[in-house]
């Protein structure tokens, strides 16, 4: 587990980067870069990977749909209700830029996640936002304990006789079966938790902060990662690379553009190789 | 002045609701140790919450009467500040941990006490030294066993140095050596003059160093009664062909060894006993047993190699009730949980009827499992182990939070099972359990097992 503070930063910056601006190939660069980082944090990698990616292409299919702009007319169709089934290549541009943006966001936030070590998590968000410090804490220690109870419901499900259901319609449904008991089993937990925390006397006054280890020179690597590519994401919010997809898409391929994308791109696999997770 | 005095003091978890603490009445002095003893839901925990301040604050309800806890009163001080003075050890290991190392687990108590920053980490290893527990300073919570949790936690527990410490079944996780330690340094504790109250099942394990033994009774404090010793099994062990049989199985996590060619034979009527170190590799082999760890060597069940088979295609051959079982529990009322293995494999529900009878659920039929004890929510995963009627029964630590009573019950059943035919394998740190109903000793050490013959 590492530092909060690398991983936080390098995750953050992928996010601003993406949001900050509409080029496509800066938003694809910081895309990769989330799936790298997605990579080098521990496993389980598959559940969040599928999740970004569905999330992505729902929005990336949804966008020529609901939007109504865009001068290149791909296909023609009828207004109904909501939906416009006149589909142009802006719209399916600025589709497929949204749904990087969300994935990205769920790919970085989940390597943080899973990157930091929780512990020193707290101990951050209690320097950084001490009134936030009981929600992180209940929320670092909430998340793996659920993860332990869902295994566990599920264990307990096939000691009774009942294992995977093949096709998703059953295994939805026994899927849904652990809901009620994992929703019981988080309340009881949250109880649980802030009345630990509580018994060992938590919020009576002025907590003391445990000395924190050095940053290891991998993480420093990591940091500054992070900072350079927070920095990038500021410049790209003041104007660096504009770009504007309607009603006609700018022109993909400008040096700024192809610079910036290659620097996130350099920086990504940078920082995912300092913070990679070792077993 | 007193460290705990209560006058009267009533509690109830729902306004309309009955009494769980109906006018207790206690004065313990500083360097005194008291014990309490009572069934299942008779209110030891209760009490203890609300001697800490957790109830009502946590729990809702309604409190009536007068308390003073460390010099605070109980209908004025906050939780936290009472947890300054009063350190409180919860019955279940798994729900105080705090953060993810034992090291910052301990070191999270000592922050809340304000303790200097450059000596927080010198003094969460010297908590943990002092049981010694010091080897897990610096693995990870969530890796560790039930034993190791505890021990982890008591730490936490006695590192801030509190002037009245609760404990709530403080030895049940532990191993005999580890609890006895354990005595011994709350004796020490108490001789410089901590207040400790202790509610603990195991009167054979606490009661020859406590000062004074109180019983609960639907809340109410009283004499304790004195509960006979479980007998020990008597007679020839059970023999012939055997109907679990383990030929070199061995088991890894990781780069760690968990399980090392084990060898091991159990025949129908039989009860072994897996005992052992916290962290030997019980649960392990329980695990793999049942599937749910992989295992290679052999593994068979009547003759049936199980090695290979899933986890739910064991079942009902055999039927596994894991550590901590309340906390997976899966239906909304008794009666549905304890059925829901024969409903779902169509089998009759015979010995469902005959497990709810033996484990003494027929009250709790309509209750919410959540709602209930962890003694009581431990029976409920029994019995619904049992209604499957298994040929092999795996118990992983069964008596945990089992009142005497109920304990000698279980003996009865698990005898009752052999009886049928059927054989049984507990791993249990509860000697005394070991000796009434196995007639085969498992000692697991480091993933090694040796197997001895005992009746």
């Amino acid at each position: 587990m590492r530092a909060p503070l690398p991983p936080l930063l390098v995750a953050a910056a992928l996010i601003v980067i993406a949001l900050a601006t509409s080029q496509p190939l800066i938003v694809g660069a910081a895309f990769v870069g989330a799936l790298l980082l997605h990579h080098a944090a521990p496993p389980p990698h598959r559940l969040m990977l599928r999740v970004a990616l569905i999330s992505g292409l729902f929005i990336f299919l949804l966008n020529p749909f609901v939007a109504v702009e865009g001068d290149h007319v791909l296909f023609s169709g009828p207004h109904f209700l909501l939906f416009d089934f006149e589909v142009t290549s802006e719209e399916l541009l600025y589709g497929l830029v949204a749904g990087m943006r969300l994935a990205t966001a769920i790919l970085a936030t989940s390597a943080f996640l899973r990157l930091a070590d929780p512990d020193r998590t707290q101990a951050l968000a209690s320097r950084i936002v001490p009134r936030s410090a009981l929600t992180v804490a209940l929320s670092a220690r909430l998340a793996p304990t659920l993860r332990r109870d869902a295994a566990g419901l599920r264990e307990a499900l096939r000691l009774r006789g009942s294992g995977p259901q093949r096709g998703r319609r059953a295994a939805i449904r026994q899927g849904a079966v652990l809901i009620e008991p994992l929703v019981a089993s988080s309340l009881e937990r949250g109880v649980d938790i802030s009345e630990a925390m509580v018994a060992r006397g938590y919020g009576a006054g002025t907590m003391t902060r445990l000395p924190e280890p050095a940053y290891t020179g991998d993480e420093r690597v990591g940091l500054l990662v992070g900072i350079v590519g927070c920095l990038i994401g500021i410049a790209l919010i003041a104007g660096l690379v504009p770009y504007a997809i309607y009603p006609l898409a700018d022109p993909l391929l400008t040096t700024t553009a192809l610079i910036v994308a290659g620097a996130v791109l350099v920086l990504s696999l940078l920082g995912a190789g300092a913070l990679r997770w070792r077993a | 002045m007193s460290a705990i005095t209560i006058e009267d003091l009533r509690y109830r978890y729902t306004a309309d609701g009955p009494w769980a603490l109906a006018g207790a009445s206690l004065t313990v002095e500083p360097g005194e140790i008291v014990l309490l003893q009572g069934e299942s839901g008779s209110g030891k925990s209760t009490l203890l919450r609300v001697l800490a301040g957790l109830a009502p604050a946590f729990h809702g309800g309604e409190a009536a009467g007068r308390g003073n806890v460390g010099g605070l009163d109980l209908r004025q001080a906050a939780p936290a500040e009472l947890a300054q003075r009063v350190g409180f050890l919860f019955q279940d290991p798994e729900t105080q941990a705090v953060m993810a190392e034992p090291v910052r687990d301990v070191a999270f108590s000592l922050q809340c006490h304000g303790l200097p920053a450059e000596d927080i980490l010198p003094a969460a290893r010297a908590a943990l030294a002092r049981i010694q527990s010091e080897h897990l300073a610096d693995r990870r919570i969530d890796q560790l066993s039930s034993g190791e949790r505890q021990r982890v936690a008591l730490a936490a527990v006695l590192a801030p140095e509190p002037a009245v410490l609760l404990l709530d079944e403080p030895t049940a996780q532990l191993d005999d050596d580890t609890a006895c330690e354990l005595v011994g340094e709350l004796r020490r504790l108490a001789d410089s003059g901590l207040a400790i109250v202790i509610a603990e099942h195991r009167h054979d394990r606490v009661g020859h160093l406590t000062d004074r033994v109180l019983g609960m009774q639907g809340g109410a404090l009283g004499a304790a009664t004195v509960h006979a010793v479980l007998e020990p099994l008597s007679g020839m062990a059970a023999s012939g062909a055997p109907l679990l049989e383990l030929a070199g199985v061995s088991a890894t996590r990781g780069e760690r060894v968990i399980l090392s060619d084990v060898h091991a034979a159990l025949p129908a009527g039989g009860v072994a006993a897996l005992i052992g170190k916290n962290g030997g590799g019980k649960s392990s082999l329980l695990r793999a047993l049942a599937g749910l760890e992989h295992a290679t060597g052999r593994i068979a069940v009547a003759g049936v190699d199980m090695t290979e088979l899933a986890t739910e295609a064991r079942i009902p051959r055999l039927a596994f009730v894991p550590q901590d079982p309340g906390r997976h529990l899966l239906c909304e009322s008794v009666h549905d949980e304890v059925l829901l293995g024969p409903r779902t494999l169509g089998l009759p529900d015979g010995p469902a009827k005959r497990a709810i009878s033996d484990l003494d659920l027929e009250h709790l039929l309509n209750r919410n499992p959540r709602d209930c004890s962890v003694g009581e929510r431990e029976r409920i995963a029994i019995a619904a182990a049992l209604a499957l009627d298994p040929q092999l029964l795996l118990l992983d630590e069964p008596t945990r939070g089992m009142d005497p009573g109920h304990r000698a019950a279980l003996v009865r059943t698990i005898r009752a099972h052999a009886a049928r035919g059927g054989c049984a394998v507990l791993a249990t740190h509860d000697l005394e359990l070991a000796r009434a109903c196995a007639d085969q000793r498992w000692a697991l050490d480091d993933g090694s097992l040796t197997a001895e013959v005992i009746a």
